[in-house]
């Protein structure tokens, strides 16, 4: 089932008075979220991922598009989406104690010591914490804060944008795992927006890759990590560290993501690409079905 | 040939809550063109390391014992004149963070070419031949033009091209790269590490490189340093550390890294320790899964074997000392 949908999404932001000029972040993207399972949107900086995750969670409004949960529109899910955001440090207020910030996310009839102390409990923290204030607290039980504030809200989606990216190696894996927890207990859907392809093929379903504001390739993550379709797409996966399956051409990693003020005519990518060709700085490839769930945007065949 | 030899280095914080032991008896050493990598946790001394090493400790930070020799001569004995002329001539630095190392109302260019002129009184004007052929070693496109753009105008890697050209400039002998990538995207990084691996090569260059991610650092280094609270725990080739650890602690972190579908991951109990009071014995124990009440008297030292050494109590009737 689809809980929530993004249907030919666009957002721009100006950068002069005038709004002559400006950042085309998200350019036309429509994909959806299935109830339950995990969705993960990767890409370089400034591909658009976190803008996107914003659209998706209300947060920032498209200037053009829709989004649909459970097939009708935006307005009055308030509270069914929340977010976790990668620096726990700016998303969490400092001269609040963690009841404070937990309890926020509630409605007035559950807000209590009691309640608080129970969500608290969900994110492996004793209640001992109710009182203590950000500074008082590690990269990773800050991290465990900020998603006990998500949770509390009792959402059915919730954004990760890069939720472990900040936090020490070892402190990742706990909450990778109190991630995958939550979710078996209470049945979450998660967005997962992350640039690590190790912590995308180790949580998610489905996978999105995005280029320059444009989604390049979808499809389940087993299919298009182990049968990448999109140049693109093997250019991340031959420039990991991490140990997911090695693409079996290796595309090296050339420049830089384009200007998304000015981008490239035809396909974006070109300008990095091995096998551009003339058609490519001409036409815009689409979208098309390689497989039932697998969906690429190129017009040479891997 | 040994171009640096840490003996034994101590640094100490004095903050107001109390003293804290960045750290604590390191030792290392770098051959002339051999890559060390250096991993831990934050907090875990590693940044304190790098900074001892060009003894740009900070008060309240203070080297209170040890040696560091550098081409045979102890850095901690050198006057503020000496050591100021091998920081960035015979020693350079690359920093996490490049946008907060240059100065963002001067063209790069304009940047780099003052580390000519502060080392070898070069007229500044006659310098763009050079700066323009030093981007291009570092593969910036467009060098020319790039010399005159300003640090706003230029993307994360681009950024920190140009900390690595200014730390290649006087070509020096050993460059400490603190935490050069983690702040790049995977692609980005990719290239840095390959720019630097090649670097190696043609400089013989010898780098001692700090970083959190054990992946990262097996990726160019031929030797490894595994540090915990201030502590060396582990040292050997980093191709046996990835694959065969030692140390409960580098299991660990090792481990935390192999990821496979959907099941979770291994991850270490506990937090990173509390510098300003750190556990009685092994400073692990508490996190350790084969910890044993000996391990909170054991006092901490380095076995050593032909290749390295580890410092854990499980080791000591098995290891040659």
């Amino acid at each position: 089932m689809k809980i929530l949908e993004a249907v030919n999404v666009y957002k721009y932001f100006p950068i002069d008075i005038f709004g002559r000029k400006k950042i085309r972040a998200v350019d036309g993207i429509s994909l959806h979220v299935a109830s339950s399972e995990t969705l993960a949107i990767v890409g370089e900086s400034g591909s658009g991922k976190t803008t996107l995750g914003r659209i998706l969670s209300g947060l920032v409004k498209p200037d053009k598009g829709k989004i649909l949960y459970k097939g009708s529109s935006f307005n009055g899910f308030h509270g069914k989406v929340q977010m976790v955001f990668q620096n726990p440090d700016s998303s969490l207020d400092p001269s609040w104690q963690t009841y404070d910030i937990v309890s926020e996310a509630m409605n007035n009839r559950r807000k209590s010591l009691d309640s608080v102390a129970e969500v608290l409990e969900l994110v492996g923290l004793n209640p001992a914490y109710i009182t203590k204030y950000p500074h008082e607290l590690s990269g990773g039980e800050k991290q465990r804060v900020a998603i006990a504030r998500a949770i509390a809200a009792e959402p059915e989606i919730i954004i990760l944008d890069e939720p472990v990216s900040a936090l020490d190696a070892s402190i990742r894996a706990q909450i990778l795992n109190l991630l995958l927890d939550l979710q078996e207990k209470k049945g979450y859907t998660y967005v997962l927006i992350d640039h690590d392809l190790g912590r995308v093929w180790h949580i998610s379903d489905r996978v999105v890759v995005m280029y320059a504001g444009k989604v390049v390739e979808e499809g389940k993550t087993e299919e298009v990590f182990q049968d990448p379709k999109h140049p693109y797409t093997i250019m991340l996966l031959s420039a990991s560290t991490s140990n997911i399956p090695k693409p079996k051409i290796n595309v090296s990693i050339q420049g830089e993501l384009p200007s998304l003020i000015n981008p490239p005519s035809g396909c974006r990518f070109r300008t990095r690409c091995p096998f551009a060709q003339e058609k490519c700085k001409v036409e815009e490839p689409q979208l098309y079905n390689v497989s039932r769930e697998h969906e690429v945007a190129c017009y040479n065949q891997f | 040939m040994k171009l640096l030899e840490v003996e034994d280095l101590s640094v100490e914080y004095h903050l107001p809550q109390g003293k804290v032991k960045a750290l604590d008896n390191v030792n290392l050493t770098i051959d002339k063109g051999e890559v060390v990598g250096v991993v831990g946790e934050s907090g875990s001394g590693k940044s304190t390391l790098a900074h001892a090493v060009i003894r740009l400790v900070k008060p309240p930070g203070k080297i209170v014992e040890g040696r560091i020799l550098f081409n045979g001569k102890n850095i901690l004995e050198l006057s503020d004149e000496e050591i100021r002329k091998i920081r960035g001539k015979e020693i350079s630095m690359i920093f996490q963070d490049p946008s907060s190392y240059l100065n963002p109302v001067y063209p790069v260019g304009f940047q780099v070419a003052e580390v000519y002129e502060a080392h070898e009184n070069t007229n500044m004007r006659k310098l763009n031949g050079e700066v323009v052929s030093l981007f291009k070693k570092v593969r910036i496109t467009d060098s020319e033009v790039r010399v005159g753009s300003y640090p706003h105008e230029l993307s994360g890697g681009m950024k920190q091209r140009i900390l690595i050209a200014m730390a290649i400039a006087l070509k020096p002998k050993l460059l400490i790269a603190d935490e050069p990538t983690s702040a790049l995207d995977t692609t980005i990084q990719a290239e840095i590490l390959s720019l630097l691996n090649e670097l190696k090569e043609e400089y013989s260059l010898s780098i001692l490189f700090i970083s959190h991610d054990v992946g990262v650092v097996s990726e160019i280094a031929n030797r490894m340093i595994v540090m915990y609270a201030g502590k060396v725990v582990e040292e050997g080739p980093a191709k046996r550390i990835v694959e065969e650890p030692l140390h409960p602690y580098t299991k660990a972190l090792v481990l935390a890294t192999k990821t496979t579908r959907k099941k979770k991951l291994f991850s270490i109990p506990g937090t990173p320790p509390d510098m300003l009071n750190l556990p009685k014995g092994c400073p692990f124990h508490p996190r350790c899964p084969y910890a044993k009440d000996s391990c909170k008297e054991w006092s901490y030292r380095m076995i050593r074997n032909h290749e390295g050494g580890v410092a854990c109590a499980i080791y000591e009737n098995t290891g040659s000392s």
